[in-house]
């Protein structure tokens, strides 16, 4: 809560520190999943996007060049075609729930 | 113009949250932090820290709490 122009406004956290000039610290967690799914990388990105569109409904799930991202949750498929992929799975401080949510549900499907 | 990040005080509180194994390697704008028994490396700094965290969410909330000592403008 602030007062801009004389008048009482709401801003998020990000909007807050925008105004007063302070350069917010950033922090973000990076962890890996090792999965068994032979095929393109790609392939792989395009089921876990499916399953976390039907875990997560009402959130908006992209998928661009095999990157899924749902808020500030990152997640990125490597591997060649016949490996067991690396799922890189990277959220901000400020998405730990829903972060460690996603890296829960992709870390019980190797189990 | 941020602060750098005080790493004194991140070693200060990994030692008190049980890390004792922390390597702490100082740089101009902050530090790297390995945790070698949490397979975990801390990259800290001056805007923003990045933590490769191969260990659970308790190792992640131990380490959120040791760099909000670190770190101003959480």
């Amino acid at each position: 809560l602030c007062v801009r122009d004389n008048r009482l406004s709401l801003l998020d956290i990000d909007e807050m520190c925008d105004e007063i000039g302070i350069n917010r610290h950033i922090i973000r967690f990076t962890s890996t999943v090792r999965l068994e799914d032979p095929g393109p990388a790609v392939k792989t990105a395009e089921k876990l996007k499916n399953l976390l569109s039907e875990k997560l409904e009402g959130w908006t799930i992209t998928i661009s060049d095999g990157n899924i991202s749902v808020e500030s949750v990152l997640i990125k498929v490597e591997g060649e075609d016949d490996s067991t992929k690396n799922i890189y799975v990277s959220w901000t401080n400020q998405d730990e729930d829903l972060g460690s949510y996603i890296l829960g549900l992709l870390q019980s499907m190797v189990q | 113009q941020c602060a750098p990040p005080d790493v004194d005080a991140l070693e200060r509180e990994l030692v008190r949250a049980g890390a004792t194994d922390a390597r702490v390697e100082r740089g101009a704008d902050g530090c790297i932090l390995h945790l070698p028994r949490h397979d975990t490396l801390v990259h800290v700094d001056r805007l923003a820290t990045h933590v490769f965290c191969e260990g659970g969410a308790d190792v992640r909330q131990a380490l959120r709490r040791a760099l909000h000592a670190c770190v101003p403008h959480l």
